[in-house]
Order: structure tokens, then sequence, then C-alpha cells
């Protein structure tokens, strides 16, 4: 006999003939072989609900039926908790037990149209007598005008009419162009459109509706009318006016799109009925006369109605049949009619007409949830799965032919066919998957539950997706049954299967975690390739562990026997000796909420809500489940536990404020920084809590930070973490072995990304250089800037220049507003106004921030402290050399994200305001040292200072000798000085190489100053020397003008010419030449 | 251009200011041109004085004046140079003016004393001729050459046709004097003799009697007692 692995007992091709989402869709022996008792159904009375089952609903029926009574019952429910099904199961069970003697008619859901519901009517309707002929002519009439083409069209148009006919809106915009609104070409080509209104209207009357949508009845809604822009634009020039002016303010109001899809759902029964030229009270006909007709027949009427909504427009006309008795004066030509209908949540409220609601004799719903549980109540537990999936299995695993036979006998329960009969695995497939009974008390027939079990079943469907999928049995057969047998079933016998935790059901968004988070270690090292399917089996199947327990056939690892690894071709794995450490318990049957997930439930509770009849199913003797292990110890799992085990499958991580912050600690001090050359200032700033975000953390993150995301690895890190924070020294040493191992590896891998981290910008932005680099680079320009550089400076004296101001920044006298406004004032006299602009532009604060950011890069002092601390002035060097390599050349950098750390955001502005400035500056400043020197020119022609100087003080001296007022004090500079001033300007301009201009432009500000000095003072001579000259030309020919007192002298010095010449030359002695009378 | 400005402005405010101050000072220059004027006329004559009357003086004379005139011109000169400056240089120019006086009245002392000299021989004869009849006819005309040649030797001729009229007067002079009196030196001596009151009856020598009676000259002379007893 070979051995139980990789074998397949159900048929594939039957998956789909068991499980159909539409009760109606399945044959009816398969319906029937896998009809599960409901386990709940509530009958809503005035004093609270009663709880019945279908049985005693047939019951009901049936003695209604027999003692001759009218009874009007309807059946509330969630999509997919099984209306249809219990509707179908009553309509053939009432079938099989009236046996003719009622006319019994099932509408059904399929298709779920108006035209469907239409014909099926027809078909059922054709037992009657001519007294019906022209009742169903109409309704032929109103089926093939259903399937007309022009259905949307005139559906359009009987709205139109109903908005004069049947009842004005409220709203003056609306009443007043509707009509013409309905009527627009345009507006009707929009709502005719795919996915419109009327066409959804039109599909729901003549296909009935997709399996996306929901059960609710077709209606518009507000955003129908929320018009595409185009559209209106083209109304504007095609449109009616009327149309042009509604749609525009549709546009711009939701409220009136609100009112306006609200207006039209009230007009669409009316539009409906117009447009299948059938009426309620057509309908009401058709069916009174077929009363009248089964009366003189001396029969009933049994009318089973999977769902309501299958009569849209003329709904009301058959409640008001149904509601209708056969007792009393004017009804006394009616048979008894005995209904089932099955309506959704707000149809009761919403549409059933008031004054009929009294008149329901049975008001049921499937809608009794167990304390807690947002959806249907009716599988409440495992058991209630794990009986829904024996049954359905069974099926599949017989023939389709066998099932036929069956249910052509009879279809007895107790006869139903039990596809592990003849299996040569029963023994040890039901002992290691565990079995249901699934007959009838006294005669039982356990079915095994493989490839799953019941804990299986219960788990996947427990975690399907509650925000998306409603927990319902037809969630339970199509997100589990059907889904992991259609996608993986197939994978058993290539020994593939169960796949990996993510895969293996589609509607499980958040994958269970391990009850010991260490173990995920120990499966991804025991398992090997197998690693991932193991888990899945420890996640679903087992208790959530590896924890191995007994020896030899009865051992266990993670609650399951080496038979259930074998069967799905996995090699058992030896797993973890279980301890007396605490465990967390199993995967608990009664867990119905997200919020119940973190804790277990005490025994009691699951027994207070489960089902009698459950209770009794798996209370049978002789189902044989996995041997029970021995009963876990209690254990108080810890918030930190419970949480990182939420979180581990899918959900938020609550307590990720501790849990962060032990991981930022283990982090930083795990981590040798100095080995990567990051400073104590990064680590301090770049590790820390708020820099870290864990995926799913229930806090958002501001800001830059460290994106961590989920996985097994990191949730093995974190219960380490807990463990060894909150347990220590209690921890068993294998555990702790394995946690430093976990916390180790892990930290091993993420080591180089957590650096990076603390050297990038922002996690997603890379550093575009180091950041001591940027910021000496920055503080190098700024002292350039701030004219703190000498000329002729060598490297070291740079590094010097800027280590002082970073210096400062540090100390207790860090540059201040003021003095950082002073330098800008001061560069206005000093420099090209974009120098001083850019300086202005970089600001004292962003100033202040690279340099106070590099002297603890450099390790400066800090504040006042007195700790001698070495400055990395190589490392300083060596940036300095490079940028004068590159003579003074800035690469360009990207824009540091804002998110990013201070120090990054203001050393990259500054960094990037030089880069984008610094060529103009260098040009705007050559430029305006030419301008200076121009001007001097202008002044002073090719003159030498000197030469300047000498005639500066010839001016003051003659204005001050001829007692001249003027304006023209000392200069305040010197011959020597004015020559320096202008040598270094002259020198400076023609300088080559930037890096050699800019240091001589940064340390030749008092030059420039002082010339600018001189130049204003040979401004003021040159202005004082024209004025005076203009006034003394004046004054020259004033005076000219007015005297003979040159021509008195003149003759004067010629009689002392003449006189002295006759002296002289009466004397005998040479003559004296006459001397010029002057000055 | 500053420099070029700069100098420009300095000249133009020297010339205004030379200017302005001939405007202040104007009576100064006035007074100085008056002065200079006055000293101008002078020099002008006395220098014309020294170049006629030069060669009759004596060379030392003459050397000494010049050199006295050489340092009133220097005094000038220097005055001349203070003018520039200094408007009213009329005081200079006096002090240079009396300087030179001293070598006006040296030439004219010289020149006096030269021209005396040269009119004495003339007057002498005059006094002893002046008493006989033949010269009494034209006694008065004697009189005004000697007056007029006297009134020359005062003032130094100017001009060469001053110093020529001068000689032409001394000439006549002698030559009147020749034609009136040609004496023999016995007929001097004695006439001297009676012109000073000293002749006695012993100087009527022959010569003299006969000079007398030849020229019916005996009502010219007295006979008187003298005044002395011997």
């Amino acid at each position: 006999m070979s051995e139980f692995t990789c074998h397949q007992c159900w048929k594939h091709d039957r998956i789909n003939d068991v499980i159909n989402m539409e009760a109606i869709a399945v044959d009816i022996p398969d319906f029937m072989a896998t009809h599960t008792p409901l386990g709940q159904i509530a009958y809503l009375q005035p004093s609270g609900p009663i709880a019945v089952s279908e049985a005693d609903l047939l019951g009901e029926l049936t003695k209604s039926s027999q003692a001759d009574r009218h009874m009007f019952a309807i059946v509330e429910g969630e999509p997919g908790t099984g209306k249809s099904h219990l509707i179908r199961w009553l309509y053939e069970r009432y079938k099989d037990e009236q046996a003719g003697q009622d006319e019994v008619l099932l509408i059904e859901r399929a298709q779920n149209s108006l035209l469907s519901t239409l014909r099926q009517i027809i078909d059922r309707l054709s037992l009657a007598g001519d007294a019906l002929r022209e009742q169903i002519a109409k309704l032929r009439g109103a089926a093939e005008s259903l399937s007309a083409r022009a259905l949307q069209d005139t559906l359009i148009n009987n709205l139109a009419i109903a908005t004069y006919e049947r009842e004005a809106s409220r709203k003056p915009k609306i009443r007043n162009n509707i009509e013409r609104f309905l009527l627009d070409a345009l507006i009707r080509e929009q709502l005719k459109a795919e996915d419109g209104p009327i066409e959804r209207i039109a599909r729901f009357l003549t296909v009935g509706r997709r399996n996306d949508d929901t059960d609710q009845r077709p209606e518009f809604r507000p955003d129908d009318f929320e018009l595409p822009t185009k559209l209106l634009y083209d109304l504007r020039t095609q449109g009616y006016q009327e149309a042009k002016y509604l749609a525009e303010a549709l546009s711009m109001s939701l409220d009136l799109r609100s009112e306006l899809a609200a207006y039209l759902n009230g007009l669409l029964d009316y539009a409906v009925t117009k447009t299948v030229v059938l009426s309620p009270d057509d309908l009401k006909q058709t069916f009174n006369d077929l009363r009248r007709e089964l009366r003189q027949q001396r029969r009933g009427l049994a009318f089973f109605i999977e769902d309501i909504t299958a009569f849209t427009g003329i709904d009301v006309g058959l409640i008001d049949v149904l509601a209708t008795q056969h007792t009393g004066e004017s009804n006394r030509d009616f048979c008894r009619i005995v209904s089932i209908i099955g309506i959704t949540d707000d149809y009761f409220q919403s549409r059933f007409p008031k004054n009929l609601q009294e008149r329901v004799t049975h008001h049921l719903s499937l809608n009794v949830a167990a304390p807690g549980q947002t959806g249907a109540g009716l599988l409440p537990n495992s058991s209630a799965v794990g009986g829904m999936f024996g049954r359905y299995l069974n099926a599949m695993r017989l023939e389709r032919t066998v099932v036929q036979d069956w249910h052509a006998n009879g279809g007895r329960t107790a006869q139903l066919p039990n596809g592990c009969a003849g299996c040569a695995w029963r023994a040890p497939c039901h002992s290691a998957f565990g079995a249901v009974d699934i007959g009838t008390p006294g005669n039982e027939s356990y079915v095994g539950l493989y490839p799953f079990n019941e804990r299986a079943a219960w788990n996947i469907f427990r975690r399907l997706d509650h925000e998306t999928i409603t927990k319902t049995p037809r969630s339970l057969l199509r997100y589990v049954l059907r889904e992991v047998l259609q996608r993986h079933g197939s994978q058993v016998k290539s020994g593939a299967f169960p796949p990996p935790p993510k895969e293996l059901a589609s509607g499980v968004r958040d994958i269970p975690p391990l009850t010991k988070p260490v173990h995920q270690r120990i499966i991804n090292e025991q398992g090997g390739s197998s690693a991932q399917r193991i888990q899945t089996l420890v996640l679903y199947w087992g208790d959530g562990s590896v924890d191995t327990q007994g020896e030899g056939t009865s051992r266990t690892v993670g609650g399951l026997s080496d038979t259930v690894y074998r069967a799905f071709g996995i090699t058992p794995i030896a797993g973890s000796l279980a301890f007396d450490t605490p465990t967390m318990p199993a995967v608990s049957s009664e867990l119905s909420t997200l919020g119940d997930l973190q804790r277990p439930l005490e025994p009691q509770q699951v027994q207070q809500i489960q089902p009698d009849t459950q209770r009794e199913s798996t209370a049978t003797p002789g189902v044989r489940m996995p041997p029970p292990r021995p009963p876990a110890q209690p254990r108080d799992m810890g918030k930190y536990t419970a949480d990182i085990a939420n979180w581990r499958g899918g959900g938020q991580l609550e307590h990720y404020e501790k849990l962060r912050e032990w991981l930022v600690t283990f982090i930083k001090g795990g981590i040798q920084w100095e080995l990567y050359g990051i400073p104590d200032l990064f680590v301090k700033e770049r590790i820390e809590n708020r820099r870290f975000e864990i995926e799913g953390q229930s806090g958002s993150v501001r800001g830059d930070c460290l994106f961590l995301p989920r996985s097994d690895e990191l949730a093995d890190v974190l219960q380490a973490l807990v463990d060894l924070n909150e347990r220590g020294q209690k921890l068993a040493p294998e555990d702790l072995g394995a946690h430093l191992a976990t916390l180790s590896t892990w930290l091993h891998n993420i080591e180089p990304m957590v650096v990076e981290f603390a050297l990038k910008p922002t996690n997603t932005q890379p550093a575009p250089m180091r950041i001591v680099e940027l910021l000496l680079l920055d503080c190098l320009l700024l002292e350039w800037l701030c004219d703190g550089l000498k000329n002729d400076a060598s490297s070291l004296d740079l590094l010097g220049s800027v280590i002082a101001s970073a210096a400062r920044e540090t100390g207790s006298q860090p540059l201040k507003e003021q003095e950082w406004n002073a330098l800008v004032e001061q560069a206005k006299k000093r420099h090209s106004p974009t120098w001083a602009s850019l300086l202005r532009q970089i600001g004292m604060k962003r100033a202040h921030s690279c340099r106070r950011g590099l002297a603890r890069l450099l390790s400066l002092p800090q504040g006042d402290s007195s700790d001698v601390r070495y400055i990395d002035a190589t490392l300083g060097l060596q940036i300095i050399a490079a940028m004068g390599k590159r003579d003074w050349e800035l690469l360009t950098i990207p824009a540091i994200d804002k998110r990013a750390k201070v120090i990054w955001t203001d050393g990259g502005a500054v960094y990037q305001l030089f880069a984008q400035h610094m060529e103009q500056v260098l040009a705007d400043e050559r430029s305006f040292l030419q301008a200076k020197l121009e001007r001097l020119k202008e002044l002073a022609g090719e003159a030498k200072p000197e030469e300047i100087m000498k005639a500066v003080e010839q001016l003051r001296t003659t204005m001050g000798r001829f007692n001249k007022p003027h304006s023209l004090n000392e200069p305040s500079f010197k011959g020597p000085g004015f020559k320096n001033a202008q040598q270094y300007l002259m020198t400076t301009v023609n300088q080559e190489g930037r890096g050699l201009t800019a240091i001589r432009m940064s340390a030749g500000g008092r030059f420039v100053e002082q010339m600018e000095t001189i130049l204003v003072y040979l401004a003021e001579v040159e202005k004082v020397a024209k004025k005076m000259l203009t006034q003394t030309e004046q004054q020259i020919k004033q005076l000219g003008a007015d005297s003979t007192a040159t021509q008195l002298e003149e003759q004067t010095i010629a009689l002392y010419d003449e006189i002295i010449e006759r002296l002289q030359a009466s004397s005998g002695e040479p003559q004296i030449e006459p001397q010029e009378v002057s000055s | 251009m500053i420099v070029t400005l700069v100098a420009t402005v300095a000249e133009k405010l020297a010339l205004e200011d030379r200017l302005k101050t001939n405007q202040a000072e104007i009576k100064s220059i006035e007074a100085t041109l008056r002065a200079l004027d006055k000293v101008a006329k002078t020099v002008r004559e006395f220098t014309d004085q020294l170049e006629v009357c030069s060669p009759y003086l004596d060379k030392q004379v003459v050397a000494d004046i010049r050199s006295q005139v050489q340092f009133v011109g220097q005094e000038l000169a220097t005055s001349r140079q203070r003018f520039a400056t200094n408007r009213k240089e009329w005081l200079g120019i006096q002090k240079a003016e009396s300087h030179l006086q001293r070598p006006i009245k040296d030439l004219a002392d010289r020149w006096q004393s030269y021209a005396s000299g040269r009119l004495s021989p003339y007057r002498e004869l005059m006094r002893l001729v002046n008493y006989l009849p033949e010269v009494a006819s034209s006694a008065t005309e004697l009189d005004q050459l000697v007056r007029s040649l006297e009134d020359q030797a005062k003032r130094p001729p100017r001009t060469q046709a001053q110093l020529e009229q001068c000689e032409g007067l001394l000439k006549t002079l002698g030559q009147r004097l020749d034609r009136v009196a040609s004496l023999s030196i016995g007929i001097r001596a004695f006439l001297a003799r009676v012109v000073d009151n000293q002749a006695t009856l012993r100087d009527l020598t022959p010569e003299v009697q006969q000079w007398i009676a030849e020229g019916k000259r005996e009502a010219a002379f007295a006979i008187s007692f003298s005044q002395h007893r011997r």
C-alpha cells in the first residue's frame, strides 16, 4: 500500500457544477446534495426575533397550505446570505411535499431582469385557461417591448413625459428645464452611454445585473449628472437652451445633482411601466385571473420569488397580489396563495408599500449576526464552515450522474452518497484533516474535509478582507472553497499545495502571524524550499506555531501530524520543542471581527454563540479530528506581542512608538558609525525615532524617514526586541540565542541602508556630496562673500578662516542678525550689487546653520565647552584643495528635498545659491572694479596718484590762499594708500583664474572701499574745481571790464622800467632786464 | 582731468586776485605813478645833464656821481619789484629820489665850478675896464652877458645846444672885452690898483700917462688923498 500523499479526491470539473453563485444556476441534484441547513433564521416578531430553521419554515408553508391559510412571507438578507438558496430549497421541498396540490411558481433570480421575469411568468402560466389569454398577451407585449432595440430612447421619452404628467420637480431649475433636458440629443447620448443611468436601467430590465452589480435596483445617481466638460461645451453651440442651462447648473451644484437623481428615481417606475406597456394593475389583474381559475380547480397558488427587484417597475402590483387574501366578500373567487419572496435589506423600508406592510404574515431575516459580527450570522464558527465544506467537497468527489441518480430516487439526505466511502486513504485522511457528518441522526455519514481541515476553512474565511467582502455563505464558497480549489487544487498532485501564504486566497489581505515569531527562523531553516508552504500549513491548517509535541506517530508540529505534511508532499520538519514557554492560543474559531482577532475567546464564549445544530454536529461521535493538543498554557501575550502578530498579518502596528524606540535604539547602538565617518551629530539627528516609519504603523509620519517595509523578518526583530526588553533574563536560552541571531542578521542586512539613510538628505534623495564637503564649501564661500579671505591665502589659511567663523557660531557670541545686515551693508559699499544681493539672499540664519553644522561636523568645541576636541583639518584641506584644483568651479547639485534635515536643506540651499550666482557675481564684481578704475581715469586721466594728490593739495591751498570758501575737506587718504588701492584693483581686474580672482576680490574689499572714498573725493574735487573755475572766470571777466587799474599798473611798470633803464644807462652799468610784474 | 583743471583754477584765481587787488589799490598805483612821474622828470633831466656835462668835469667826480646814480637805479628796481605786491610804493620812490639829489647837486656844483672858472677872467677884466669911457657905452651889454653866463653856470646844461650856447656867450663876452680894452700888462696893473683904491701918482707911469692921454681918459681919473698916511 502506497502512502497517502499528493492525492486529489475531488473532481476538478465538478467545482463549477457544485459551486455557483446563483442557487438557481446549480443543478437541482447538486443543489440538494450540497444543501447545508441554515444555521440561523430570525422570525421577526414585535416581541423580538425568534430563531427558526428552514424546516420550520417549510412546516409553516405546508401547514398553511393544508389549513387553506393565506401566507405572505418575506425573507430579508444581505446579498449572499442565502435568500435564494433558502427560497429555492423551500420551493423544491414544498413542490415535492404538495405533489400537485398547489400551482407552485418559482421566479428565479437568474439574470434577474424584468424581461426574464415576465418570460418566466408567461412560461409558468401556460397552464392557464382562456381567461388568462388577454393578460398573457399583455405580458408578451411587455416582454417584446423590453427586447426592442429602442428601449433606451423609449425609457427616456417616458421619463420626459413623467416630468409633466406625473410630478413636477420642486426645484424651479429642474422643473423649468427637465423636459428639454431629457429631449436634448447630446444629453440623451450621455445618459445612454456605457454605464450611464439609462444603459444601466435598461440592462437591468432586459439582461439583468452583472456579477459586479449590487443587489440594489438600478437607479439614477447624483454623479450621473456630473457631465463632462466637452459636453457642456458642445451644449453651448448645439444643445437646447434649457438643456445647456440645467447642465451648467448641475455642473456647479452637487445638491442639484442629488435632487435631480432623486426626482428621476421617483419617476422611474412610471417610466418603466409606460415603457413595457404593463402597469402594476395589469400584473395584478393577471394574477387575479390566475387565482380565480385555480379556485375553480380547487387548487392553491404557491409563489416563490427569489428577488423582488426582478419586478422593478411592476413590483408594487406584485406585492398587492401576494398580500391579497382569498377571504372576504370581494376576494371570494380567489384561490389561497402562499408566497415567500426575497428582498434586500432596505427594500422593506424604502419601497414596500406602507399600507401593505402589515399584511406580511412572516417577516424573516437572515441578517442575525453573532455578537460583534458585522456580516450575516449564518456561519458563526468553524464548525458551521466545516459542515458546509464537507457537503460541497462530498458533491465534488461524486460523479454528476451519481448525484442525479440520488436525486431522482428521492434525494433523501440519509441516502446521500458518500464520496469518501471507497477511498483507500479514508482513515488517515479523516484522522489528519478531519471529517464531518452529513448524515442523519442514527445514520451518520462522515465525509472528509481534505484538502482543507476545519481550521483552514475557518481561518481563510474569517480573514477575508472585511472591507470588501461580506462574510456570507456565498463569499465562503466563492472566495475560499472555489478559489482555493480552482487556483491551487490541481497542485496537490504535483506536491505544490498549499501555496505560500500570500497566494492562498486573494480575498485574504492580512496574513496571520506565527504565534511565536521566533519560529519564523525555524521554519526558514528547517523547511528549506518548502518553508513558505509549511508556513501556510501551520498558519491556516495548524496552530500558528511549529511547536513539536508528542512522539512517534502522535507527534505533531504546529498541531499538525506528519500525515498532513506528507499528504501535500512536504517532509515534516522537526519543529521546536515546546518548552513551558507560554504560547499564543491556536487560531480560535470564535473570532469574528478584526478586533476579536487580537484577543482569545474563552471556551464558554464559543458555546454561547454556537447554534444547537452545530453543537450537535461537532459533538457527533465518530468525528475523528487530529489528536487534541495539550491545553495551551494561558499566556498574557502582552500588548506588544499581540500588536506585532496583528501587524505581521497585515494589520496596523498600534504600539509602534515603543517598538520603534526599541528598534532605533538597537540600530543606533548596533552600528559603528565612526567606521563610516558619520559624526555623532548625524547619528543623533538622523537615527531617531521619528525618522523611522514602519509600514502599517498606526500613526502617521511627517517629514523624511526611513521606511521599513512589513516583513516577517522585521516582525521577528520587533518580537525579539519586545522579548529582550520585557523578559530579558527570563528568556529561554534557545529563544535568547534565536533572538540575538535574528537581530544580528537583520541588522547586518539593513546596515548599508541605514548608513546611507544617515548620510542622505532624505530617504528618497541621494546625497549630492558628503555633507561635510557641502558645508565646508558653503562656509568657504561664505567667507569669500563676507570678505573673510586674505590675498594669496594658502589652503591652510582658507581653512583657518572657515574654522574661525564656524567656531564663533558655536561659541557664546554667534553672529547676530544686525551684524549680518551690517555685512550686507558693507558689501553694498565694497562690492557689486550682485555680490551684496547674494549675501542678502543667503541670510544670517542659513549662514549660521552652515557654519554651526560644519563646526559640529568637524568636531569643533561645542558652545562654551572647554573640552579639547580635534579638528579634522586633513579632511578640510583635502576638500579645499580639491576646490582649488577645480579652480573653484561648483558642481551642480539637485535641490535638496524640503523634508530633509535643516543642515541639509540650509547647506543645499546655500550651495545652490553659490552654484547659481557665483559666476555672475565674479563677472559683475570684475565689471564693478573696472568701472571704478574707469571712473578714476575719467576724473584724473593718466595722472599718477601722487600727481593727483599734489593737484588736490594745490587746489585746496590756492583756494585757501585766495580765501575761496569751499567744501573740500582734507582727503582722508594719502598718496601711498591711493596708489595701493589703484594697483590692487588693476591687478584684480586682470587676474586670471576663478579661485585667485575670487580670493583677491574677497581680500580687496578695503581697497575697493578706499577707492570709492577716493573717487567720491575726487569727484568732489572736480566739482569744486569746476565750480571755482566757472566762478573765477566770470569774476575775471567782470573785473576786467570794470577797472583801469591794469592800465595804470602797466603805465607804472613801464615808467619804472624807463627810469631804471635811464639810471642804469647813466651809471654805466649793464642794463637790468625788466622784470614782469607778478606775484 | 583734475591736475590740469586744478592748475587752470590756480592760474585764474591768481589773476582774479590780482585784478581784485588792482581794483582795490588803484589810488595807490596812481600815487606811485605820480611819484614815479616826478622822479622820472628829475632823472631824465639829470641824466641828460650828466651826459652833457660829464666830459667837462673831473673824471673822478663823474665816477662818483655815476656810482650814486647806480645806487638809485637799484633802489628803483627794487621798488618795481615791490610794486607787484605793494602798490603803495611812492615812499620808496621818493626815497630814491632823495638819494638822487646828491649827485644832482654834485653835478650842479661841479658844473658851476667849472663854468665859473671859465667866466672868472672876463669878470676881472670887466672890473678893470668898467670905468673907462670907451667901455661905458657897452657896459650894460657886457653886464648882461656876464649875468647870463653866471646864470648858466648855476644849472648844468641839459643838452649840447645849451652847452654850446653857454660857450658862445662866453666867447662873445671875451671878444667884446678884447675889443674895448686891449690893455697891456702895465695898464692892467695900473687899473687894478685904481679899482682897488691903491693907486698913487707914482703909478702914473709914462705908459699910463700916454695911454691916458692918447685916449683922452684924463677925466676918467680923479686924484684924491689916500686914507692912509704913510
